[in-house]
């Protein structure tokens, strides 16, 4: 049966509204755009809540949508993305270290094409399979896997980049 | 299993081939965790939600309003010289209820009774089970749906001897002739998922690796074990898929015989079927065969390739089509009718359902049945 909480809009908002709105952040790695995607996808949602609540999984369909949004958008549209060198480093510790390593890879990720980046958060946040990711952005399987395996190549770079700057 | 080319598993948990691929994974976790949503956010978005609605709404009354008026040209056109296939002007029902919400048609009998559920004039679905018998103008009450059930009222089903609608997962059963009172409840084994059907006087359900069928409401059950999914029923043939196999099982007597598909695929606008005729709808294409002929594959339907409109296939009997893509808000759609003697296409604007040499469609504020 579909879930037995969701019979309004405004619950369905209200209960699952803070788990969308982080999925959006790290679908676009950015909260302005989590916002704006956020927003978007809910009012599709809503005008045709009554169609949509009968689903299993209301919340997959919001999620699905918000992977379509961002994979829609123009590129240009991205807004100013974080940097991966923190301010200046007077000395080497380990905390510092780690924050230097989030940052170039958070950099490194804002940096992906968004279909990239959707595919690793299917993956590795949704833990969908390449199938099921495949579905969800309207490609084959082949596809999945070249994408991911680009992004991690890529992501792996940045990560090379950063270990030879730390020296 | 397939293996990725970044060396993992194509399917299946997600085990983490390097360290590398648990760093990205912890990074993107912990982006996720530490959002928080800004205040007034929710309000924001019920606010959008409740501006694209009314949006919807005025924009599909006025396509509505054009497609009316196409819809009396044609009419008209029938009336002065109406080909042999021409999908003319019948009887009137009035959609509009007495407390002025909306009569929504979700299924047609043999005898051109119309079975459907009471919406909104937003398209919202109320309690509401009205039913027209045929020939009547405006449908009157029938029973009304647990309200926690309204939401899942999406398909019903007329046979010669009852009337069906779903409540939860059971489906809800009034005789034919019964002036209200309490329904009988069938459907054990249904999902609540899957479409159910009416015909001769059979209602039909897949429950599960096995077809069900009652005479009426109250009638012997018969079971069928079959290997695959209800997709279609055409009395007294239910069609079972299973891969690109389609059984058509005689209900009477549990006869099978097979039918092969061009693809195991399941067709996105799924299949509808008389005794003779199967039909199916697939990426923009309309596919019918009807006896030994060559099947007919048409293009060019309504909304095709628009995730927005629901679709939904019914067969008149031997003769005609018909795709229907409607909005979910129920206020536009069109349909296409397709006549397998002579060829032609007609166009109609928003739902319409075929059944037994009818053809019911919407016309502004009136069902008409040819």
């Amino acid at each position: 049966m579909p879930q037995p909480d969701a019979r309004t809009f405004e619950e369905f908002v209200r209960h699952r509204l803070p788990a969308l709105f982080r999925y959006a952040c790290v679908l676009t790695g950015d909260r302005h755009d989590a916002e704006d995607v956020v927003q978007e996808a809910l009012a599709r949602t809503g005008a045709g809540w009554w169609r949509v609540r009968r689903k299993d999984d209301p919340e997959g369909y919001v999620r699905t949508a918000m992977v379509r949004i961002v994979l829609n958008r123009r590129r240009g549209a991205a807004r100013e993305r974080l940097t991966a060198d923190p301010p200046d480093r007077a000395v080497e510790d380990g905390a510092l270290t780690r924050i230097t390593a989030d940052a170039a890879l958070d950099a490194a990720l804002a940096g992906l094409p968004p279909r990239m980046r959707a595919v690793l958060v299917l993956r590795y946040v949704d833990q969908l399979t390449d199938a099921e990711i495949a579905e969800v952005l309207g490609c084959t399987a082949a596809t999945v896997r070249s994408q991911a395996s680009r992004a991690l190549a890529k992501l792996r770079g940045a990560a090379a980049v950063q270990e030879g700057t730390r020296g | 299993m397939e293996s990725g080319s970044d060396g993992r598993e194509a399917g299946g948990a997600r085990g983490r081939s390097d360290y590398f691929e648990s760093v990205v994974e912890a990074r993107l976790r912990a982006v996720r965790d530490a959002a928080v949503p800004p205040p007034g956010l929710a309000g924001r978005v019920l606010d959008g939600a409740r501006r694209r609605r009314r949006a919807r709404l005025a924009a599909t009354s006025a396509a509505v309003a054009v497609a009316s008026a196409a819809a009396g040209a044609a009419v008209v056109a029938a009336e002065a010289g109406p080909a042999p296939d021409a999908v003319g002007p019948g009887p009137a029902l009035s959609r509009v209820l007495p407390d002025g919400a909306l009569f929504r048609a979700m299924a047609v009998g043999a005898d051109g009774g119309v079975l459907g559920l009471e919406v909104g004039r937003d398209g919202e679905p109320r309690r509401g089970v009205w039913y027209a018998p045929p020939g009547a103008a405006a449908p009157r009450h029938l029973a009304d749906v647990p309200a926690a059930d309204v939401p899942y009222v999406w398909t019903m089903a007329e046979s010669r001897a009852a009337h069906a609608w779903p409540e939860g997962t059971s489906i809800a059963c009034l005789p034919a002739g019964a002036d209200g009172g309490p329904a009988y409840r069938l459907g054990r084994g249904w999902s609540g998922r899957d479409r159910f059907y009416g015909g001769g006087d059979d209602l039909v359900w897949d429950s599960g690796a096995t077809i069900t069928a009652v005479v009426g409401c109250t009638g012997a059950v018969r079971t069928f074990p079959v290997k695959g999914t209800l997709a279609a029923f055409g009395a007294p043939y239910a069609y079972v898929r299973s891969g690109a196999v389609m059984q058509r099982l005689d209900v009477r007597s549990g006869q099978v015989t097979r039918l092969r598909l061009p693809s195991a695929r399941e067709p996105d606008g799924g299949f509808a079927a008389s005794a003779s005729v199967l039909a199916w709808a697939d990426g923009g294409t309309l596919t019918i065969r009807a006896g030994g002929a060559a099947p007919v594959v048409l293009r060019g339907l309504p909304h095709a390739g628009d995730p927005s409109y629901d679709v939904r296939l019914s067969v008149d009997g031997d003769r005609r089509v018909v795709y229907s893509a409607v909005h979910p808000d129920g206020a536009a759609g069109r349909s296409l009718v397709y006549d397998l003697a002579s060829r032609r296409r007609t166009v109609l604007p928003g739902e319409a359902l075929g059944t037994d040499g009818r053809i019911i469609w919407r016309d502004g504020d009136l069902y008409r049945t040819s």
